[in-house]
This record gives C-alpha cells, sequence and structure tokens, in this order.
C-alpha cells in the first residue's frame, strides 16, 4: 500500500531528525560545559589543557555514535573528526602546555 | 576560470559530474597539512627557545611594580597601603630560590618547608602573614588582576590586618621550562600590637585574675583550612630575638626577563588564526548550503565547526600564566 509506506517514511524521517535535534543539543551541551569548565580553570594552564583533551574525546566518541546511528559511518569521515580533534589538541598543546 | 579553481578552494561547488563538492581547503589532504604546519611551528618555536631565546624578544617587571599595583588596588576598597619590608622581601626571594631549587610549585615545599618558615627564617617576627604565588605572567599588572580575580588571593590582597609586604620576582628553570616566579609575602610585625599595662593593686585584696585581652599579646587567629593562598595561625608568644636586618638589596628590586610573553602571543596568534580560517571555511559551507535550498548539509560540518568555536573561545580567553 503506497499510502502505508510513505507515513512509514514520514515517520522514519521525523524519528532521524529528532535524532539529529537531540544529538546536536547533547554535543553543544558538552561543549558548554568545556567552555565553563575552561573559564574557571584559566589561571591553571594545564588543567585547561586536560579539559580540551575530555571535550575532545567527547567530540570523537560522539561523532563515531552519531554517524554510527545514522548508518553512514565511512571511514572518510572518521578521518576527518579525527584531523579536526588532533587540530584541537595542538593547538590547546602550543598554547596551554609549551 | 583561475578564479573559479581559486573560489573553489574555500566555498562548496558543483562538478561536471554534476555532484556536489566540499571546498578543496577542506579536503582531508588540506586538513593534514594544517595539522602538519601546527606540528612543525611547534616544534620550531621549541628549537629557536632552546638555541636563540632572544629571538622571541624580552619583556621586564619589578617586584616594585607588583608593590605599586597591590596598593593601587588597596586604595581602590579605601584600605590603607602595606608598606614595603626587607625582610619580607628577603623571604620572599629565598621561597623562590627554594622553588627552583627543589622544583617545586607550591605553597609548602616537598621537604615541609612552610612560607612561614622563610619569613622567620628572615627574622621578621609576624603576628599575621600571607603569600600569594604567580607564575609566567608577562607583565606587572597581568599578576594582581589574576590574583584579584581569585578569591582567596584577592582576600590576602585586601586583608585589613596585613601592614607590610614583601614581594621577589625570580626567573629560573622550574620543572623542565624557563619561568618567571612572582612570591608575594604579607605581614603584620608582632612590633605594632600595643605593649601590656602593669596591673596596679590599691588594697589587700587577693590577686585579681588578669583578663584574657591583658594575658594575650598575641590576637588569636582560628586554624585556617587549607586553601590555595594560605593564612598562618599567629606566631609563638613573642621572645626577645636579636635579629640582624638583612640587606636591603636583595629581592626589592628585582627586575627579571620574560620569554613566556611573545613566545604565547605568537603560539596564540598563530593557533587562532589557522584554527579561525578553518572556521570560516565551515561557516561558508553552511551559509552556502543554507542559500541553495536544494542542497543537503554535509555530515558533522555542525559538530566540526562547535569544536572548532569551542578551542578558539579557549585560545582567545586563554591566559599566559597561573596563580597558587
Amino acid at each position: 500500500m503506497p499510502g502505508f509506506s510513505r507515513l512509514a517514511l514520514d515517520v522514519e524521517q521525523l524519528k532521524m531528525k529528532h535524532l539529529d535535534i537531540l544529538a546536536h543539543i547533547f554535543l553543544i551541551l558538552g561543549l558548554g560545559v568545556g567552555v565553563v569548565a575552561v573559564y574557571r580553570l584559566r589561571f591553571d594552564s594545564t588543567d585547561q589543557f586536560l579539559v580540551i583533551l575530555v571535550i575532545t574525546f567527547f567530540y570523537l566518541l560522539w561523532g563515531t555514535t552519531y554517524h554510527h546511528i545514522k548508518g553512514e559511518i565511512e571511514k572518510k569521515l572518521f578521518v576527518e573528526y579525527l584531523l579536526i580533534a588532533l587540530i584541537v589538541v595542538i593547538c590547546a598543546f602550543l598554547v596551554f602546555v609549551i | 576560470m583561475i578564479h573559479k579553481k581559486v573560489i573553489h578552494h574555500f566555498i562548496p561547488h558543483q562538478k561536471e559530474d554534476g555532484l556536489h563538492h566540499r571546498a578543496k581547503a577542506l579536503n582531508l589532504s588540506y586538513l593534514a597539512s594544517y595539522l602538519l604546519i601546527l606540528v612543525l611551528f611547534g616544534a620550531g618555536l621549541y628549537l629557536i627557545k632552546l638555541k636563540a631565546p632572544q629571538i622571541l624578544g624580552q619583556v621586564m617587571f619589578s617586584a616594585d611594580q607588583i608593590i605599586a599595583l597591590t596598593n593601587a588596588k588597596r586604595a581602590q576598597s579605601g584600605l590603607g597601603v602595606l608598606s614595603s619590608n626587607g625582610q619580607l622581601a628577603q623571604a620572599a626571594s629565598a621561597k623562590a630560590q627554594d622553588m627552583y631549587a627543589a622544583d617545586y610549585w607550591a605553597h609548602n615545599s616537598p621537604s615541609g618547608k612552610t612560607p612561614w618558615n622563610f619569613i622567620t627564617t628572615a627574622g621578621y617576627r609576624y603576628l599575621y602573614a600571607g603569600e600569594n604565588l604567580a607564575r609566567d605572567f608577562s607583565d606587572a599588572s597581568s599578576v594582581v588582576d589574576a590574583w584579584m580575580a581569585s578569591p582567596s588571593h584577592r582576600s590576602n590582597m585586601l586583608d585589613t590586618n596585613f601592614k607590610e609586604i614583601g614581594v621577589a620576582v625570580a626567573s629560573g628553570d622550574l620543572e623542565g621550562r624557563e619561568v618567571i616566579l612572582v612570591v608575594q609575602m604579607f605581614g603584620t610585625p608582632v612590633s605594632q600590637i600595643p605593649t601590656q599595662q602593669p596591673l596596679v593593686q590599691a588594697s589587700p585584696v587577693p590577686s585579681p585574675q588578669p583578663s584574657p585581652a591583658q594575658v594575650a599579646q598575641v590576637k588569636e587567629k582560628p586554624p585556617s583550612a587549607p586553601s590555595p593562598s594560605p593564612k598562618v595561625s599567629p606566631s609563638p608568644t613573642p621572645v626577645s630575638v636579636a635579629v640582624e636586618l638583612p640587606s636591603l638589596e636583595t629581592a626589592q628590586n628585582t627586575q627579571s626577563t620574560v620569554l613566556a610573553s611573545r613566545q604565547f602571543s605568537l603560539v596564540k596568534g598563530v593557533s587562532f588564526g589557522l584554527v579561525g580560517f578553518v572556521f570560516l571555511l565551515f561557516a561558508l559551507e553552511i551559509i552556502y548550503t543554507l542559500r541553495k535550498n536544494h542542497l543537503r548539509l554535509r555530515s558533522g560540518v555542525l559538530a566540526h565547526l562547535a569544536i572548532l568555536a569551542f578551542i578558539l573561545l579557549a585560545i582567545w580567553y586563554a591566559v599566559a600564566g597561573a596563580v597558587l
């Protein structure tokens, strides 16, 4: 029945949209906590670097999980996340440690 | 044609295959090269720091500047100024040298020496004493601002019990890094308390018990819980001690060179520039996709933008230096 399958597709798309919104809210909340932590520790650069390290790991974990749930995880996408995470970590190391 | 090739580096575009492609500057190979640039920059800076540190430039600030700024903050709060004391300055200098010698960054040394040990060793008999520490700052006002921004350090700076101050600014190698340490000692000497008046008996009556106020020459302070900037309980009942005043040529006017400031600004600038560039590229991708309604936003772009915004904020608010 074309009408029923179309309804199922709409429901599926709605679920994915909700997942997108919830997942991104979760990511933003996590990064928000990171921003507050980095600000609170602004006079201890080593702790700031550790917070950034944890947040970057959270970002990697989030990306892997999110794209796996959506069924679009692939090597290229993971490498993209990894490269950006490494850029963030190296920057943080240069600014807060060295 | 050439300008299109250049533009395709920075904004998403459609190729002959009909598919939409990201900006070339966001390809994996480009991202890898940005990472390489950062690593090479960091390695280069480290080499310069080792072999030719004078390239990074010098900044100087003195203990007198710290004292002047501290008194300015006190004046702003309606408090009296602190007098500069040579013994406290010597204690601060001794503490700084001990931190370098024993390679530690703490109020108490690994061998158990407290700030009060340094103060008493310098011959200062205190009623109240306090200590603030700072490291890696590029100028005196940043040090004082950092202390004022921390409640416990601010409490020391604006304590009405303190009457005198001694500061040391010293450079050296700490925990494998070239750093600048600032040690700020506060004190109120015992000599500032009023002397006890003798009791006079007018008639043969049982000797009155001296009141607690007459017996106690040292005002007791409740023992303080461990805090980032510890204050001390008063020294024991004062005894007469012959103290040779130390030479006043010690740490009072110490000037120290700081390599950290120029290096920090350079690192901050390059990191901010590179990460900012990548952030802008992702932002452009989002804007371009939103304008072209038939396009769908690539997976993960929002997440990349969010983490880059996070690190940009962290770098922006990064402060060279730490207080204890």
